[in-house]
């Protein structure tokens, strides 16, 4: 494989051999002047995957700017484990899994057959679709949170699910995330810690910061009209006395207390159901609220609402490609108003 | 109790009596000969999977037990003449571990749990019937899923009547060991047809605003959908959808349009539904528009109005309905839980005195849980039965009456453990 093959698909056990044969050995990657390329394009990996979560393209023209790009992928690893943030190393493997389905799109079917191969897929060509055991497919799929991702929603034949070229290459995508996932932090010695030592903290700050954005915003003032239809039915179906289910109780008592519900408030917009038992859905409400239990159970996401039979009433804001969350909906609706 | 094909055998309403020692005593030695004088089939790498025990005179559930040896398990059961006897479906690298960390969790075999508690068309019949029920939905879960969708080689599938009331499908196939819980949802879920996205199964343009004459558009094919003969659910659904509309055809002309205007909120509801109801039905039989729709050709409603209301009747109105029919049944919790603890085969179940049993495949159709999985001999027992009680057992009918009674130990023992009666 030539080696802006390996710089572009750095995860191969063929881009690992290379670098066992060739070198550069690790501290040189580390300390060496010629390999100072090769440490600012790791950073810069890390600090792409932070920002934007994908990884931009950079100079393959030579053969030392392949191999730089080849030993940037081992420097950002290092650098991901140095920090240590789940949060990092999920977001890092996010970008470089969406990098490699970037360009797997470009590639013949034979050499995605290939990769997928590099992940355990024994994938047959069939016609235009690849077809791959149902088992291989369901190790991947369940991480994908689209309801066409569900094996109820597959072709599938005799064990075989039949997928299109490009639904391949997303669950190769899939693999690849959890493989990194699995794979980082790396153990580091005092010696990498020490050598890194600016870049780790610049990382480090960065994720910081990245970190407070994704956290939950306080809700303001609850409005139920700001509710997702799913949430609205089941809030209805609990105050008409009607059998809930108990995912169904669960996925709204979640919600309200994201939404800026105490367990009093729920308790209290529960109560009109004819079958109330305040002793029961107290405990209950506090065991989901984290009263009791000390953790804080967030509300499930729409694909699990759908898996659950919960998804109700879907409108247009609810099929948007973009809409998974029902706390999302809720927010979105707020901005509107 | 969360660990759970744990059945009991809930006799909801019924007269129970408490077991008294006798009794105790005596199924208890009954069961240690069995355990002593019977070979039993141990389970796949028995050493790597926990055990778990209920007994007569205990409260409760003793589990975290592991094996080394076949003749450990036997000596245990012949010593302590367990009432019910469970491994696990994972395999661990400590399977006597306290907690689920420390046993590490190598792997699991996939278990179907079919039990008339959780299958709704089995519920208020008798034991017999019951069974039979079950046994139906085992056969389609096997055919239908295990075998067809899942192309799981007959090798790594068994089927276990539970001694109770129903029957587990073990599956051992090496792939499957890995999988964790969300995948093995995703498992149930395609069983029971959860999440299927009925949207793409009529697809295309719907017809032009006016609509177009029949005659001049018969080449053109605007609308589609999928073909019933498909694999998977795709095939599943087409064919549930047909036989759905058939159905309307056995009924009265009138009552079929009274029942599709039922899904119309329009003010010419009736004249929609009769404009549907011919599209469908008229002309000789194998040559109506349905037997088009039957081989998948499902352009051939006269308006657009027809078109999109049978869609969406079929597609979603009665989009539960529709996968019901094609769903098979599994019960969620047993199948995704990835530590489940199952009954051995050869065991004994302990409210019935049934042999948990394997049972070839080919063999299911005609297997008779009353007859095949009976153990006990013949030898008189005296019991005091608390409620008159008719069945078939071993071929021979019972029709006991309340009181002290003398039947062969094969009954008695049944009795006894449903707890209709005691040791006299």
């Amino acid at each position: 494989m030539s080696l802006s093959m390996l710089a572009s698909y750095p995860f191969l056990h063929e881009a690992v051999e290379y670098i066992k044969k060739n070198g550069p050995a690790l501290d040189e990657i580390m300390n060496e002047k010629a390999y100072g390329r090769a440490r600012t394009l790791g950073k810069m990996r890390v600090k792409e995957a932070l920002e934007y979560a994908e990884i931009k393209e950079h100079d393959f023209s030579t053969e030392t700017n392949q191999l730089m790009e080849l030993l940037s992928y081992i420097t950002a690893r290092i650098l991901v484990s140095c920090v240590n943030d789940s949060f990092l190393t999920r977001r890092y493997a996010l970008a470089e899994s969406k990098r490699m389905h970037l360009r797997l799109q470009n590639e013949k079917p034979d050499f995605v057959v290939m990769v997928g191969k590099e992940f355990g897929f024994d994938a047959e060509k069939e016609g235009e679709n690849t077809k791959i055991c149902f088992t291989d497919y369901l190790g991947y799929s369940s991480g994908i949170k689209n309801i066409e991702w569900k094996l109820v929603n597959r072709k599938i034949k005799k064990g075989y699910v039949i997928l299109a070229e490009k639904e391949f290459a997303r669950l190769i995508q899939e693999s690849l995330r959890k493989r990194i996932e699995s794979e980082l932090p790396l153990p580091v010695n005092n010696e990498i810690l020490k050598v890194f030592k600016s870049e780790i903290s610049e990382i480090k700050n960065m994720t910081d910061e990245r970190k407070k954005m994704f956290m939950p915003k306080t809700l303001g003032k609850i409005s139920i009209m700001n509710f997702p239809p799913c949430m609205r039915h089941l809030l209805g179906m609990m105050q008409e006395g009607e059998n809930v289910s108990h995912s169904g109780r669960f996925a709204l008592t979640t919600f309200l207390h994201a939404v800026g519900m105490d367990a009093e408030q729920i308790l209290s917009l529960f109560s009109s159901a004819s079958d109330f038992d305040e002793h029961k859905s107290r405990y209950q409400i506090e065991h989901i609220t984290g009263k009791i239990s000390g953790t804080e159970y967030t509300p499930p996401e729409c694909a699990t609402m759908k898996t659950y039979g919960l998804c109700i009433n879907e409108d247009d804001l609810c099929k948007m490609e973009w809409m998974t969350h029902p706390l999302k909906y809720y927010r979105t609706k707020g901005k509107k108003r | 109790m969360d660990d759970a094909s744990v059945e009991v055998l809930q006799d909801k309403g019924e007269e129970k009596v408490i077991l008294m020692d006798e009794t105790i005593k005596f199924l208890k030695q009954k069961f240690s000969e069995y355990y002593k004088n019977n070979e039993l089939i141990y389970p796949a790498r028995f050493g790597r999977r926990e055990f778990g025990f209920m007994f007569f005179d205990r409260e409760g559930m003793t589990r975290h037990i592991g094996f080394n040896t076949r003749n450990e398990i036997k000596d245990f059961l012949v010593k302590n003449a367990p009432m019910h006897v469970y491994h696990s479906s994972a395999y661990y690298e400590k399977p006597d571990a306290q907690t689920m960390a420390q046993k590490k969790w190598l792997g699991a075999d996939l278990i179907f749990d079919l039990d008339a508690d959780h299958i709704e068309k089995a519920k208020g019949l008798n034991y017999d019937e019951m069974l039979n029920v079950v046994k139906k939905e085992t056969l389609k879960l096997l055919e239908n899923f295990i075998l067809d969708d899942f192309g799981f080689d007959e090798k790594h599938v068994s089927v276990n009547f539970s001694g109770g009331r129903g029957y587990h499908i073990h599956v051992t196939d090496p792939k499957i060991f890995s999988l964790d819980s969300s995948a093995r949802r995703e498992i149930v879920d395609h069983v029971e047809g959860i999440g299927f996205d009925t949207e793409k199964m009529i697809y295309g343009r719907s017809y032009r605003e006016h609509d177009l004459d029949m005659r001049s558009r018969t080449n053109v094919k605007i609308v589609k959908m999928v073909d019933p003969n498909a694999g998977g659910w795709e095939g599943r659904f087409c064919r549930g959808m047909i036989s759905f509309t058939e159905e309307m055809e056995k009924i009265s002309k009138e009552e079929a349009i009274k029942k599709l205007s039922s899904y119309i909120k329009k003010k010419t509801a009736k004249k929609i539904a009769g404009g549907i109801y011919e599209d469908l039905f008229e002309g000789k039989t194998g040559d109506r528009r349905i037997d088009k729709i039957k081989k998948g050709n499902i352009d051939i409603f006269s308006k657009t109005i027809h078109l999109d209301t049978f869609r969406d009747i079929v597609l979603n109105r009665e989009k539960v309905t529709i996968t019901k029919r094609g769903a098979g049944a599994a019960d969620e919790p047993v199948t995704s839980d990835i530590k489940r603890l199952i009954r051995m085969n050869t065991s004994l179940h302990g409210k019935t005195g049934l042999k948990v049993m394997q049972i070839k495949l080919d063999e299911l159709k005609k297997f008779n849980p009353l007859n095949d999985a009976v153990v006990f001999q013949d030898e008189p027992v005296n019991i005091k039965l608390i409620k008159p009680v008719e069945i078939s057992m071993r071929k021979k009918n019972f029709d006991l009456k309340k009181g002290e009674i003398t039947v062969p130990e094969f009954l008695g023992i049944f009795l006894m453990g449903r707890g209709f009666a005691v040791k006299e």
